[in-house]
């Protein structure tokens, strides 16, 4: 059941999302693009890791298949890029199931590599294949024709809508039958077993949804870039920026994701206004995330959570 | 194919192979002894590179085992210093994966700030006339600097094995990793065996760092790419096994090799796959832990 603070976040979203497509400049609306597109595939990278334990290495292998499921369906069809956008989690999702039936013989450490090198594997495939544009990527021209206006004004307003409508959801997912098995195997995987949850199969659906929506948060992404390389969309710069912002935000929290997109993008661009190169921001964030770790090892929201339930029970007492 | 190419994709399968397993060697030592998951071991072989180009930039003239030495011991210090003061901290944590994503941030702060110190060229180190020495057995040219990055990897893996199976520190080393709590009962000194540990695994990654950049160049940003192929050595070897980890260096090396040979396109599509499938083969058969 949706709760009446729920209803009002996503009246307010859908509003927030209008007014991000009417009044905001186009720069900013690309950057917000980045910044949601970030934040939606981070709380997917976190269901799957912070809720059922699946720590991948992998998931720019999502990336991929979303961006290039976009670019050959529009390009080679004349079904139009919205359309396909509906189609990508699809798509990917049917994919992702024999994959996920194959990674799930891997455990814990093997896991995680084996989810890497299976990236890997699907990164050197599209370079060898001429068919899927090489090394050299491809151009977005739906139906053959070139991409006219500013796609980033509606993908904003659709990123922006889905990052809330993500939250709700997630919030009542876990509040549904289904969320609270996932919430027992993260919790206890052997008791919630005995307690009759099928794991293996609990496992294969977040695998199947999460990397679902990694992949149609790419596609919104590449769909406003308009040309997409397999170097950038295969490459483990994704996972890296993942795992910052969960781990730094809070592994195993909904709001954790939110606070890790917002130092990450915010410390960036305040640097770069600041003059400072990309290796300073990327040894400032390596910082962090270490000092997070070693001080508050659940991340920052966690933290503050317990600061706050300690500080509002001290003044009770 | 005549029999003189087939030694010679032989033996560069070896040479590539005996390298493979280099990168893999220290990995495979901190993931047996420590159970921890390092990230940044592909970072302290990048360093070992650099420090080798460094020295030989400086001292011109400096002998190429004293080069090797001074590599080793550069990244013997860094890895022992970030053991003592970060990874060490984040096991004590109950979570092992807390220390996996300290090693994860360590390895980004080593990256960038190579990047920021040296520039993020591409350089290669270069050994002088030795790089086009050759010889020449019954009609078939080998080059003479693949062998002594061989001899240099076998080497190593010999005097680890010596190390660990041979001495008392080995015993201590062993023990710690096998039962930590009853070896520090009966006085294993626990924290500085893992201390040692760290310092030899980033010591062997500087060897296999220096014998990478002799063979072709390497960037501060070349550490996720040996990350990956260490990863893959140490898990088709049986994570943690030495004498795995040199026969899985040896199957990916010769795979990249042969399929190089066949496919000019190959890159490391085959090695990734030849990886993924027997992994997931022994994980279906029960073989995996």
């Amino acid at each position: 059941m949706m709760k009446k603070v729920e209803f009002v976040a996503l009246a307010v979203g859908a509003i927030a999302a209008i007014c991000a497509a009417i009044f905001l400049d186009s720069g900013l609306q690309f950057l917000l693009c980045e910044v949601l597109v970030l934040f939606l595939m981070a709380q997917m990278w976190n269901l799957a890791a912070g809720y059922a334990g699946q720590i991948s290495f992998g998931p720019q292998m999502f990336v991929g298949l979303g961006g290039y499921a976009l670019y050959m369906i529009s390009n080679n069809t004349t079904i139009p890029v919205w359309v396909v956008m509906a189609l990508v989690p699809i798509v990917v999702g049917l994919l992702a199931i024999p994959l996920g039936m194959v990674v799930f013989h891997l455990k814990h450490a093997y896991f995680a590599i084996g989810t890497w090198v299976a990236a890997e594997i699907a990164f050197q495939f599209v370079i060898k294949t001429p068919s899927l544009g090489g090394s050299s990527g491809l151009v977005l021209r739906p139906g053959g024709e070139m991409v006219e206006g500013y796609p980033e004004k509606t993908v904003v307003a659709v990123a922006l809508f889905a990052s809330v409508a993500l939250i709700v959801a997630l919030r009542m997912f876990l509040r549904s039958r289904l969320g609270l098995a996932v919430l027992a195997v993260r919790d206890n995987e052997t008791g919630a077993e005995a307690t009759g949850i099928n794991v293996r199969r609990l496992h294969l659906a977040l695998y199947t949804l999460t990397g679902a929506g990694i992949a149609t948060a790419a596609a919104l992404y590449y769909s406003t870039t308009l040309f997409l390389t397999p170097l950038d969309a295969f490459q483990a710069k994704w996972a890296v920026e993942l795992m910052f912002i969960v781990v730094v935000g809070g592994l195993g929290t909904l709001t954790g994701p939110a606070i890790g997109v917002a130092l990450f993008i915010g410390l960036r661009e305040f640097m770069t206004a600041n003059g400072y190169s990309g290796d300073q921001y990327w040894i400032i964030m390596g910082v962090l995330a270490i000092a997070v770790l070693l001080l508050l090892p659940q991340g920052i929201w966690p933290a503050l959570t317990t600061f706050y339930t300690r500080m509002t029970r001290g003044n009770t007492q | 194919m005549t029999a003189a190419q087939f030694t010679v994709l032989i033996f560069q399968g070896l040479t590539l192979g005996g390298l493979y397993a280099m990168i893999g060697a220290g990995l495979a030592l901190n993931y047996g002894i420590l159970k921890v998951l390092q990230l940044a071991h592909g970072e302290y072989i990048t360093y070992g590179a650099f420090a080798a180009i460094g020295a030989i930039a400086l001292f011109p003239n400096l002998p190429f085992p004293l080069v090797l030495l001074l590599a080793f011991l550069a990244c013997a210090l860094l890895g022992a210093a970030a053991q003592l003061l970060i990874v060490e901290r984040a096991m004590a944590h109950r979570n092992e994966v807390v220390a996996m994503l300290v090693t994860f941030g360590l390895a980004v702060v080593l990256r960038d700030s190579l990047a920021e110190f040296a520039g993020a060229d591409l350089r290669g180190l270069s050994v002088g006339s030795l790089a086009q020495a050759n010889f020449t057995i019954a009609g078939i040219t080998l080059g003479v600097l693949p062998l002594v990055s061989l001899g240099i990897a076998l080497t190593s893996f010999l005097l680890l094995a010596l190390l660990i199976f041979r001495t008392r520190l080995g015993m201590e080393i062993r023990a710690v990793s096998d039962m930590p709590d009853i070896a520090a009962l009966v006085g294993a000194r626990v924290k500085r065996t893992h201390i040692v540990v760290a310092a030899l695994s980033a010591g062997l990654a500087a060897i296999a760092g220096v014998l990478l950049a002799m063979r072709s160049s390497i960037s501060p940003y070349s550490g996720l790419d040996s990350l990956l192929i260490a990863f893959e050595v140490v898990v088709l070897g049986g994570l943690g096994s030495i004498r795995g980890v040199l026969l899985a260096g040896l199957l990916l090396g010769m795979t990249q090799v042969i399929s190089t040979w066949a496919d000019n396109s190959a890159g490391l599509f085959y090695v990734h796959l030849v990886f993924f499938v027997v992994l997931v083969f022994r994980a279906k058969t029960g073989k995996l832990q």
